[in-house]
């Protein structure tokens, strides 16, 4: 009967949408968490190198996080693709003339596109600092985000990461109002607050991704102070 | 007192739903900004008869507003440029002189053309007849006043009735999704005591036949509701997510 | 032949309870065998498709729209009247039964018209148990307005769209039984023709508008719920498909068609603004509970009406019935504005409208709770007009808004062919010669939820040991056959004037000469133009594309014809007509100050027209009101 219900569920497009929704915000808050390690940077090379080694320490939880993340970010994909792919074929001939929606924001139009790129950027993001770290063998993490040439020592790997943090900004100013919408909460008071509080997610979360690129890929590499 | 309008109008001509579609562009001189954006395919008509050519087919039937059959995008906008205005009600004052106009079917696979600007809407009926009623044989009912409703969800229940059915969210939106069509009858339903009995069900089978008609998902970018001849809200849409997701976890 | 009403024996508040216990009943079996067709999805046809199909009878449902919501009740915008007295303001059936009967200007009768107040109350019931969303109280309670000049609140209804809800309603009602396989819905499907069996209704031809395909469709019984025929003055409050056809064709084949002039003018409509002008708005009549009428008390005066002073404004409603002034009903009112511009004092640059103005409304109350009161009609104004009406007066001129008269029928709603029904506003049964405000509604869903169902058994009941009629009887062939060739002759016909310019004419003649306002001279010469137009649209019709696609004008061109042989008969009706009464004003019979003078003593009947044919005039026969309740008085609002 629920398995029943279950299959009737993730079939429908507003199963499959409500998925999009719940992972993209579960993934929101693996952003933030993500995001508060990182800002120990700023305190220097002794406490980064010291949290990410004792990261190390609990490897088999990370593991599972990080299978758990696979499978949300999955989840978010092959449901939006192939939510994607229904609405196209759904459409048809498209309006040939000018289409002015006032409603409809740059950023509600473009989230396979903001997607697609961000996922472009994911697998940057993973071959360099995830994949140095666990095989590298070396400890001097702090270094190898700041100076080395697959971290903000190279300024075309500076460049991706503020690009995509912009482009992150973009996906979450509408991926985040728009799933509070689709998991039909929308309407209520946690809804509004929620809202409110989706101001966090596309706006700060980004902004401090972006702000540590900056500080060491731009005003540290160049110099500037 | 008025200023008459000299246009271009390129319309959509199709002869069937499987013929291929293309426009044509027709000058109209000496347009009155009176006239209705009907009325002026209705002169239109008449010239193109007097001319022995087929005239431009496209639905219509109380223009007032309310029938929900006139549907055509104009410049790319469902109903065209006025918000909370139907093709019908319309007029031409809201155009300018040497305007080129372009006028098309509603762009959706769930709704075929039919000819010209005329299309298929009938998957919106099949949608209702899965389940967009409360089942009340007649003489069955109590009297009217033993199920109090407070005034303002009567008129939250009223808003959200207020639909035509006319499919312009469907052609505006990119996704072609039928949600805010189908949301505003289950969201009325749902707000009111008539309607909890069936809740569960009706949600359930109305979302089947959305999909099952083939209109696609929300994305809540919002279009359908800014071409909303009705200014049907959004937030219909959420009301029925949530009741779907009751109905689904119940 | 005479004309049984078939009014049951007995008091005038017990007929139809008891009738309809005494009513011969159809078992359950019985019904499943049973096939019935209804054509027209507006609030009667709709609501008799979904009752008689939850009873277990098969529906086959036709509409000419695209979807059976979009009939033409979804446009009322007033309200819906019901004697439920949940004012407490003392209304009872009786009251409603009394007001609607002298509202008709006492041509219509006594039994069905307090039936239908009878059965008022249960429609609310029936509507609000489907989820209509009508207007409420603070405290949960249906609310009420006063509609229409009464004296008590029984109008409900859900904002300016009681039509649209009341119609959605019985539309969801029916999407049911469509979706139980209870009713089979032919939507694009116009009937062309009605085929007869020995003398009874069996059926019915019907044209696939997407197609053209000339279908052939069989049943026991046929159910006429077409609606009025206000489009035969081309401008009208109507939908622009709304048609005579369907009773047209019926009454051709012998169904008799009653009070054929009988056409309700409402006064506040917006003004036509020039000739590509397709069809009218109406705007609610509750506008005039604040707005004065005037116009200049000077000819031809084109001044803006705000350099217009008081002292030179007529406020002529006000000035000739005191007592009910902007508020007298809906004939006198349109008969005034007409009579106003007639004679050279009309506004606007067409000298053919009339202020509608709230100044006075606006100083008195402040524009907030005019806005409040009037807001959504303010902006409908607007949007078609581009005035802004709380600035410079509206301008108004009565429409042709509805039609009183339609098919025959007795008491059990049967027309004068054996099986063959009409409900709704294409019959003449329950409005006499005026309708009042929110009856038509009320009307319409109390023939399709409550009479119709039930007294279609002592039809069906007859039938049930007939055999069944099959489509592939020769009535089916040759009706198709004589469909197929008139469609050919049309497409064929190398004329030159188009459809439409056939149709305005014919709304000249008729608006001109059989208007708000009639005399035998005037009437005389329209009888010789409509015949004169009639030989043109057979001579020099031109329709073009073709039958086997979507073509509109191939719709309209049989439209067109029948609404011309229509034409004529109201003409006959209202030349016969030697009275003034309800919304039929012969200006020979007037009272010296110009009121409309009613003859009881040699008109009190109902007109009924058999047709005979093309070539021979029609036949009136004269249905007698009998009035053992109440006693005809005259109007008086001065």
């Amino acid at each position: 009967m629920l398995l029943n219900q279950l299959k009737v569920f993730i079939s429908s497009t507003i199963g499959k949408k409500m998925v999009v929704a719940t992972t993209g915000l579960l993934f929101c808050l693996f952003l933030l968490a993500h995001l508060a390690n990182n800002f120990v940077i700023y305190t220097g090379a002794e406490n980064f190198n010291f949290l990410v080694k004792s990261l190390e320490k609990i490897k088999p939880l990370i593991r599972l996080a990080e299978v758990m993340l696979v499978l949300i970010l999955g989840g978010h994909i092959y449901n939006s693709i192939t939510l994607a792919l229904k609405s196209k074929k759904a459409k048809g001939i498209a309006n040939q003339s000018k289409i002015d929606v006032a409603n409809a924001s740059l950023s509600s139009r473009t989230m396979v596109f903001t997607g697609s790129i961000l996922f472009i950027f994911l697998t940057v993001h993973l071959s360099t600092f995830w994949y140095t770290f666990q095989t590298s063998g070396r400890h001097d993490y702090y270094f190898m985000v700041t100076s080395e040439s697959f971290g903000f020592g190279n300024i075309l790997i500076t460049s991706l990461y503020l690009v995509a943090m912009i482009i992150l900004g973009f996906h979450l100013r509408h991926g985040f109002q728009s799933a509070i919408k689709t998991l039909g909460i929308g309407n209520t008071a946690l809804g509004k607050l929620l809202s409110l509080l989706s101001v966090i997610f596309w706006l700060f979360v980004p902004a401090g991704f972006f702000s540590i690129a900056f500080w060491f890929g731009i005003v540290k590499h160049f110099g500037l102070v | 007192m008025s200023n008459k309008l000299n246009l271009t109008l390129k319309v959509w001509r199709q002869e069937s739903s499987d013929s291929h579609g293309d426009f044509v562009d027709y000058s109209m001189e000496g347009v009155n900004p009176h006239m209705s954006f009907l009325e002026l395919l209705d002169v239109l008509n008449e010239r193109l008869i007097t001319e022995g050519m087929d005239p431009i087919a496209f639905e219509h039937d109380c223009r007032e507003g309310i029938c929900g059959s006139c549907a055509m995008s104009i410049n790319g906008e469902a109903h065209g440029p006025v918000k909370s205005t139907t093709a019908c009600q319309l007029h031409m004052f809201h155009f300018n002189d040497g305007d080129t106009i372009t006028v098309e079917p509603w762009r959706a696979k769930s709704f075929p053309v039919i000819k010209d600007l005329a299309v298929d809407r009938s998957a919106f009926d099949r949608i209702i007849q899965s389940g967009g009623y409360v089942s009340v044989n007649t003489g069955s009912a109590p009297d009217g006043n033993a199920i109090p409703i407070d005034k303002e969800t009567a008129t939250m229940a009223f808003d959200a009735a207020a639909c035509i059915g006319c499919g312009a969210c469907v052609s505006s939106c990119k996704n072609s999704s039928a949600s805010l069509f189908v949301s505003a009858k289950i969201s009325q339903f749902s707000k009111l005591p008539q309607g909890q009995p069936e809740q569960k069900q009706r949600v359930l089978s109305m979302v089947a036949q959305m999909d099952k008609e083939g209109f696609g998902h929300c994305t809540n970018t919002g279009a359908c509701e800014a071409t909303c001849p009705k200014d049907i809200s959004m937030d219909n849409i959420s009301t029925m997510n949530k009741e779907y997701l009751k109905a689904i976890l119940s | 032949m005479k004309l049984d009403a078939k009014i049951p024996s007995g008091d005038l508040s017990n007929k139809w309870v008891d009738y309809r216990s005494s009513l011969p009943l159809v078992s359950p079996a019985n019904k499943q065998r049973q096939d019935v067709i209804i054509v027209g999805t507006g609030l009667a046809g709709a609501s008799a498709a979904a009752s008689m199909a939850e009873m277990g009878y098969n529906v086959k449902a036709f509409c000419f729209q695209d979807s059976p919501r979009r009939a033409h009740s979804i446009a009322a915008q007033g309200g819906i009247n019901a004697a439920k007295n949940y004012q407490n303001d003392g209304d009872s059936v009786y009251r409603l039964f009394y007001d609607t009967i002298k509202g008709g200007d006492y041509r219509s009768r006594e039994a069905n018209v307090y039936r239908l107040a009878e059965v008022s109350g249960n429609i609310i019931d029936q509507c609000v148990a489907q989820g209509v969303p009508f207007a409420r109280e603070y405290g949960g309670t249906l609310d009420n307005r006063s509609f229409g000049g009464v004296q008590v609140s029984r109008t409900f209804y859900a904002r300016g769209q009681t039509g649209q809800q009341l119609l959605l309603g019985a539309y969801s009602a029916l999407s049911r039984q469509i979706s139980l396989g209870k009713v089979e819905m032919y939507t694009k499907h116009e009937m062309v023709d009605l085929v007869l069996i020995d003398g009874h209704a069996k059926g019915i031809i019907a044209r696939n508008l997407v197609n053209g395909n000339i279908e052939k469709y069989a049943a026991n019984a046929v159910v006429l719920a077409t609606g009025g025929y206000g489009n035969v003055y081309y401008l009208s409050t109507n939908a622009m498909g709304s048609n005579v056809t369907a009773s047209w064709k019926a009454h051709k084949k012998g169904a008799m068609f009653s009070n054929p002039c009988f056409t309700q003018i409402h006064p506040t409509c917006i003004p036509v603004s020039g000739e590509y002008q397709s069809k009218l708005t109406l705007m609610s009549e509750s506008l005039r509970n604040d707005g004065r009428i005037w116009v200049s008390s000077k000819k031809g005066d084109k001044r803006h009406p705000s350099e217009i002073p008081e002292s030179e404004r007529d406020y002529y409603l006000e000035r000739r019935y005191p007592a009910f002034g902007n508020l007298v009903p809906r004939d006198i009112a349109s008969r005034a504005a007409k009579e106003r511009c007639d004679a050279g004092f009309g506004a606007g640059e067409t000298g053919q409208s009339v202020y509608l103005d709230f100044e006075d409304a606006i100083n008195s109350m402040g524009k907030d709770t005019v806005a409040a009161r009037y807001g959504n009609l303010f902006d409908m104004y607007a949007k078609i007009t581009d005035e802004n009406p709380y600035k410079t007066p509206m301008r108004i001129y009565p429409a042709v808004h509805y039609t009183m008269g339609g098919l025959w029928v007795d008491y059990n709603l049967m027309t004068t062919i054996p099986g063959l029904f009409a409900i709704g506003e294409c019959n003449f049964s329950d409005h006499g010669a005026n309708r009042l405000g929110a009856s038509a509604l009320m009307q319409g869903l109390a023939d399709g939820y409550f009479v119709l169902p039930y007294t279609i058994g002592t039809y069906l009941s007859n039938e049930i040991n007939k055999d069944k009629v099959t489509n592939s009887d020769s009535a089916f062939k040759d009706a198709e056959k004589e469909v197929s060739n008139k469609i050919d002759s049309y497409l064929t016909n190398d004329g030159k004037r188009t459809v439409e310019s056939l149709h305005k004419d014919l709304g000249q003649i008729m608006w001109n000469h059989c208007g708000m306002s009639r005399n035998k001279k005037d009437l005389s010469k329209a009888l010789n133009e409509i015949k004169e137009l009639k030989n043109t649209f057979w001579s020099d019709v031109k329709v073009p594309g073709k039958k086997d696609t979507l073509n509109a004008e191939l719709e309209k061109a049989d439209r067109v014809a029948d609404f011309i042989e229509l034409g004529d008969l109201m003409i006959r009706d209202a030349l016969d007509r030697n009275e003034s009464c309800g919304a039929h004003f012969r200006e020979e019979y007037q009272t010296d100050d110009g009121e409309a003078m009613r003859d009881d003593k040699n008109f009190s009947y109902v007109s009924t027209w058999e047709n005979k044919g093309d070539k021979a005039e029609p036949i009136l026969h004269k249905e007698k009101l009998l009035f053992d309740t109440v006693t005809p008085t005259q109007r008086s609002y001065k």
